[in-house]
């Protein structure tokens, strides 16, 4: 009984939990997504459809579709939906004139049948950047504080340096442990 | 509808001419732009341009959205008219990189151009065209393979390229001739991806250092520093010469690299794996991709020499070697080579082909000679 139990409990943590990093292009995507791999920084290039890697942090698994952001691969994001436990959005914090459109695809996405049970994970991004906005600043204007049907979490980052991306990931194995 | 139609008169400026291959690395079918800069660049070229969103923004032409005043600003300006601006001014020793060129090169290019605009201010080109350039480089340890800094000084008045071990030494650790320099950017060998190889002739025999600076733009700007030397000798010595004849020479990536194992003159001893470099006729090989200086080198003549390569090995050749042999055929010996894979091999003998199925030049007939006569 008691090896049934552990076995059960170690399939339970195991478990791969399914996270889509999406945002607009050049938000930082797929350099989060490689920092949280390696910890290093990685040239890229614009994501053409997708990057997927398994991230383990203390023993969680999570199974990360980074998306690519370009105007018309956003129609696609849907395809990825099913399943999905963690959206993770990526915001360019210097990109204030495309903020509505984030907004836009923000609530687009939480209105989505397939994203009913997800939590979101808000990344202000490029910290390290002169007249960024700050997270609060953005909080506000995608009025993220009327979101009551999705568990939600805005976290400020620099993908280059890894500044407060632990700090996201820790958010999302906390919320884990909610369920 | 709007959108539909800026897409097509899009792919319509495409096919202008110009604008069908990269405006900073000549790849064919650019399908990204700057819409900033009003160039069409590939996809590889556009992940640098986003990196500097202050000079340049980029979108797919197939991908995003555009508006009206972007498709008229690509209209009115394009591939060719960008070039004429920022690159007005290039010097002729300057390397140009294309897309089979490292990503150091190809960035550092990109920033040049329109970030620093150094091709259109002569005066920003001074860090490589002044004809003398000191500064701290990371150098290889070479025998405990740790990086230490190192002042490196190149003066086209002495014609060196000389290091120090310390900062107050009088003495440099070398004197490196600029007639003999090459520098080839290895990043993956070194494993920074701003490393630098040079080399240099001592007792005609190769001699490797190892090179990085943090900085890109330090480090490329040595590399080009380097080859305006060469070049500035190299009109010295070939005062007929005009600079297209004189540009190929300045520095040379290596034809080919990479692990074979070999044989020794009895060919009976057990094949061993060593690396490889096959600079231009010189064929080298070490024990680690690292070492200062070469196991052996062999000069690959031309056919018309009685040099040849021939696929596979001699039928009596015993013993456990990799499955795909190459014999090298020179007057003094047979050299016996084997490779991992087919295609390795094939790429090994297209290399060995290329430089035997040219005409030896007099200068080389000299370099043939060195060899005969080393010890």
């Amino acid at each position: 009984m008691g090896l049934i139990f552990a076995k059960l409990w170690s399939l339970f943590c195991n478990q791969e939990h399914k996270v889509i990093i999406v945002g607009l292009d050049n938000a930082g995507k797929t350099t989060i997504l490689y920092q949280f791999l390696m910890n290093e920084v990685v040239h890229t290039s614009p994501t053409i459809g997708s990057n997927v890697e398994e991230i383990v942090v203390k023993n969680t698994h999570f199974l990360m579709w980074d998306i690519g952001g370009q105007e018309s691969l956003r129609s696609s994001w849907n395809t990825y939906y099913s399943n999905t436990e963690f959206i993770i959005l990526v915001v360019d914090s210097i990109d204030r004139e495309r903020l509505s459109i984030i907004k836009e695809e923000l609530y687009r996405m939480l209105a989505h049948e397939d994203l009913r049970k997800a939590a979101v994970l808000i990344f202000a991004n490029k910290q390290d950047m002169k007249g960024c906005m700050s997270a609060a600043e953005i909080s506000k204007y995608l009025t993220l504080s009327s979101i009551k049907d999705h568990p939600w979490h805005i976290q400020s980052c620099c993908a280059l340096t890894g500044e407060g991306l632990c700090q996201g990931l820790e958010w999302m194995t906390s919320r884990i442990g909610v369920r | 509808m709007a959108k539909e139609k800026y897409k097509k008169a899009l792919l319509e400026l495409l096919r202008r001419e110009g604008n069908d291959v990269c405006a900073d690395c000549d790849a064919p079918d650019p399908d990204w732009a700057s819409h900033t800069l009003g160039v069409f660049i590939c996809l590889n070229c556009s992940g640098i341009h986003r990196n500097i969103p202050h000079v340049s923004k980029v979108k797919s032409v197939r991908l995003d959205e555009w508006d009206n005043v972007q498709v008229e600003l690509m209209a009115s300006s394009g591939n060719s008219m960008s070039k004429a601006k920022y690159e007005s001014k290039i010097p002729p020793f300057y390397y140009k990189p294309t897309f089979s060129d490292c990503l150091l090169l190809r960035e550092q290019w990109i920033r040049a151009k329109y970030e620093r605009k150094e091709f259109i201010y002569i005066e920003k080109q001074e860090p490589y065209s002044a004809g003398y350039r000191e500064g701290f480089l990371w150098k290889r340890g070479r025998d405990n393979g740790q990086f230490l800094s190192r002042k490196f000084v190149l003066s086209e008045r002495e014609g060196a390229l000389k290091y120090y071990n310390k900062n107050d030494a009088k003495e440099p650790k070398a004197i490196m001739k600029i007639e003999h320099l090459n520098a080839t950017f290895q990043p993956a060998k070194i494993g920074n991806p701003h490393g630098l190889q040079i080399t240099y002739l001592k007792d005609n025999s190769t001699r490797n250092i190892f090179v990085y600076h943090e900085d890109g733009k330090e480090m490329v700007d040595w590399f080009n520093a380097i080859r305006a030397a060469r070049f500035h000798y190299l009109q010295v010595a070939f005062p007929g010469a005009s600079d297209l004849d004189l540009v190929p020479k300045l520095s040379r990536n290596y034809l080919k690299e990479g692990y074979m194992e070999k044989t020794g003159p009895k060919q009976t001893e057990g094949f061993k794996k060593r690396w490889f470099t096959m600079d231009d006729r010189r064929l080298m090989y070490f024990k680690d991709p690292l070492d200062a200086f070469a196991r052996g080198e062999v000069f690959i003549g031309s056919k018309e020499n009685s040099y040849k390569v021939l696929e596979g090995l001699p039928p009596s050749i015993q013993g456990n070697h990799w499955q795909h042999g190459i014999t090298i055929v020179t007057p003094d010996r047979k050299f016996l080579f084997a490779c991992e894979t087919e295609s390795d091999q094939l790429e090994w003998i297209a290399a060995f082909q290329k430089v035997i199925s040219r005409p030896m030049l007099p200068q080389e007939y000299a370099v043939e000679a060195h060899f005969k006569h080393k010890p």
